[in-house]
């Protein structure tokens, strides 16, 4: 355990570290204004974090997702435009699949096409992030017999930019009969790759929450109203309380999700996860806005970057509202006496 | 990566399972006796009878050591009886203030002859707490305390009144927190912690009818009422900074998210059989599920770092203002999913009970406006 524990710090702490110096507004701007960061991108290659979840024989680290979850954290906490989380989700997907690793790059898409037998003839649209270049797109295809794994070059669908509130560059795919590169059974729950996005972009805003909480108490502790730091003032101090509990729920709602998917409980944990943090989300940046009033919602100003994403986030890979309907058809298929020894079990009983 | 709080998980032990499912059929056989009313009460319904049945299954005082009657479990397993408890509803409130705070008093600061007399009886469901802390003009502003003790030839000559006392009609002892040196100017300086058999000599307890039209809380007077040197607990001046080191015991638990959650139970049954607005009651009960799993992972983790003996005393207070956020929420929950009188009777009569005690929730322990200053103060807001 205590191994174990020092993994995942370390790794989380390596990437805190390395957005820390390269991350900053000037980055975050001209990378929403279409230019790739590829001083970043170079740096976060040579982590070598992509094939953190690929198991050791086919020549990853093996680690388990409670302990990748630091990293996703740290790159909500800086808000850093890379698509690191993702890959480590591809890279596991292909492996876990049967399927070679790859080196090549990897476009992630969360929701599920339609495809004929054994993965042929891919239809349907989905989102993609897009920064640099994208040799493949992974995505999970709903066929008569089952769900398939497929890699698809991006050359056999039309594309349109998909503008978000994150200002991230994703495009928006749509495949009609096209035939995937390669189809392979997948068998990893019935929710296809989105859960797992889900549980990346709920660290994601946890992490951004935890920021958005840091700039909030600095910002009270500095900004002088009335003759004394607005940090001083009650109203100011409960909000920022109830700013940190949203944040300290979100770290804690990830945790649990995270080791949801180490315990196979993939719907349940997921949909806690990306619940919680959504909902977290709303009131979070509200109070972040308020505090800081109207800097705080000028372009020059940092918050935005943080709440503009957490809003995307929010909705990506399903909302609240559709995670919760999950997680209630779930409780509901079975009796009220049922529901609580559920919750227990996937807490850990 | 800034992180001012720590909730990290915890595992829970491989007695766990075992443990859980004695503590399930045992309950399975309690519920019978309890009505919806009594369920919807959870953790302030007082049962001594079956306190006493706790205390024969070795649920009292649990992490306590052996030689005071306890059971030498850790705060996980002690967890895994309080939540089920709260699941059902359980009337355990003649043994839960001693449980949680009084008795883990006594054995941090008590002395030897205290921890011999009163735990053991505890454990078996015998003596009941309450916690003497309010007075009529001191509510949120605790250390303006003025009920007094003074030193008398051998003991304390105790005078004044504690208010709001839950329960207090019902129990043998209460801890309270008063005066013994200095005045109102000193504040936190000079107040200590007495234990008080509260069929003492000129000790009034007077219960005052609430909302529900029930006597729940008490007025406590204390009118020279005669006290060994055995009813000091810990140290003379230091009562509140005892005071505070229970906080993270009070503040932290299953009771502070669970107290009403019977009636979901109830609520899930009730709209499986309804047919109408089946999505908006999918996304209600979703949505609360991931709240109460969170709130569980946050709790659970609280008790994990009381067991390695750490005071997440700020952790605590983010729980319990979350925590009985949610649990206030529970009435227009099920009026939203089953109507404002649901036709399942169990569940409309818990809800009648439930709407009436839920703004105390955010009172009990520490209002809101209390402990979301205590939150800011940890952020260094203050």
């Amino acid at each position: 355990m205590t191994g174990e524990m020092d993994v995942s710090a370390l790794l989380a702490a390596q990437c805190d570290q390395l957005f820390s110096e390269m991350v900053d507004a000037k980055l975050l701007g001209s990378v929403e204004a279409g230019h790739a960061p590829q001083a970043l991108d170079a740096a976060v290659n040579d982590l070598d974090l992509s094939f953190a979840l690929v198991s050791e024989v086919s020549g990853g680290a093996g680690l388990a997702w409670s302990d990748i979850g630091g990293v996703f954290e740290a790159i909500g906490y800086h808000v850093a435009p890379v698509e690191l989380g993702e890959s480590i989700i591809a890279n596991w997907a292909i492996v876990a699949c049967g399927l070679e690793p790859t080196r090549n790059v990897l476009g992630l898409a969360a929701e599920m096409l339609s495809c004929d037998v054994h993965g042929s003839s891919l239809g349907g649209s989905c989102t993609v992030g897009w920064s640099g270049t994208v040799d493949e797109i992974l995505v999970v295809a709903r066929a008569p017999d089952g769900l398939f794994l497929c890699l698809v070059d991006p050359a056999t669908g039309s594309s349109v930019e998909a503008p978000n509130l994150a200002r991230d560059p994703r495009r928006r795919f749509t495949f009609t009969h096209a035939e995937p590169l390669k189809s392979v059974k997948w068998d990893l729950g019935s929710h296809g790759l989105e859960p797992f996005v889900a549980v990346l972009r709920s660290a994601q805003i946890a992490g951004a929450l935890s920021r958005m909480l840091e700039l909030s108490i600095e910002y009270g502790n500095t900004r002088v109203q009335f003759g004394r730091p607005i940090g001083k003032f009650q109203s100011i101090q409960h909000m920022i309380a109830e700013l940190a509990g949203e944040a300290a729920a979100s770290k804690a709602a990830v945790q649990l999700a995270l080791r949801g998917l180490d315990d196979g409980r993939v719907l349940e944990g997921a949909g806690v996860g990306k619940v919680r943090t959504s909902l977290a989300v709303g009131k979070a940046s509200a109070i972040a806005h308020a505090v800081f009033g109207a800097i705080g919602v000028t372009e020059e100003h940092v918050l935005h970057y943080f709440t503009r994403r957490a809003w995307q986030w929010r909705a990506d890979a399903g909302d609240e509202h559709i995670w919760s309907q999950r997680l209630g058809e779930i409780a509901l298929a079975q009796t009220g006496a049922d529901f609580w020894p559920r919750l227990v079990a996937l807490g850990g009983d | 990566m800034f992180a001012p709080f720590n909730f990290d998980p915890v595992d829970m032990p491989t007695s766990a399972r075992k443990l859980r499912e004695r503590v399930r059929a045992f309950l399975r056989e309690q519920e019978v006796n309890w009505d919806p009313a009594q369920k919807a009460k959870s953790w302030t319904g007082f049962d001594r009878e079956f306190s006493r049945e706790v205390g024969k299954q070795g649920w009292i005082g649990m992490t306590w050591p052996k030689a005071y009657g306890g059971g030498d479990y850790s705060m996980i397993e002690r967890y895994i009886v309080l939540e089920e408890m709260l699941a059902v509803g359980a009337p355990v409130f003649a043994h839960w203030i001693a449980d949680r705070q009084s008795g883990p008093l006594l054995l941090r600061v008590g002395t030897e002859a205290q921890k011999s007399q009163y735990l053991s009886p505890i454990t078996r469901g015998e003596y009941a707490f309450c916690i003497g802390l309010s007075e009529p003009d001191s509510g949120s502003d605790l250390a303006s305390v003025r009920t007094r003790a003074e030193r008398i030839p051998g003991g304390w000559r105790l005078n004044g009144r504690k208010i709001w006392t839950t329960n207090a009609h019902f129990c043998e002892y209460m801890i309270a927190l008063v005066r013994t040196s200095g005045g109102a100017k000193d504040r936190q300086v000079g107040l200590s912690q007495f234990l008080i058999d509260l069929q003492s000599s000129g000790v009034e307890v007077r219960p005052i009818n609430d909302l529900t039209s029930e006597a729940h809380f008490n007025e406590v007077t204390f009118d020279d009422v005669l006290l060994g040197e055995d009813a000091l607990v810990g140290a003379e001046g230091q009562g509140w900074a005892q005071v505070n080191s229970e906080l993270a015991f009070e503040r932290s638990g299953p009771d502070r998210y669970l107290s009403l959650y019977p009636l979901l139970t109830s609520l899930i049954d009730e709209v499986r059989q309804s047919s109408g607005q089946m999505d908006i009651n999918q996304r209600r009960i979703g949505q609360a599920f991931a709240e109460l799993a969170v709130l569980r992972e946050m709790s659970v983790s609280v008790a994990g770092q009381l067991q390695r003996g750490d005071a997440p005393n700020n952790e605590a207070a983010v729980m319990k203002e979350l925590g009985v956020g949610l649990e206030q929420r529970i009435p227009d929950l099920v009026r939203e999913c089953a109507g404002s009188q649901p036709a399942a009777r169990d569940l409309s009569e818990m809800l009648l009970v439930a709407t009436q005690l839920a703004p105390t929730f955010s009172l009990r322990g520490g209002t809101r406006e209390i402990v979301r200053g205590i939150i800011a103060r940890g952020l260094g807001l203050r």
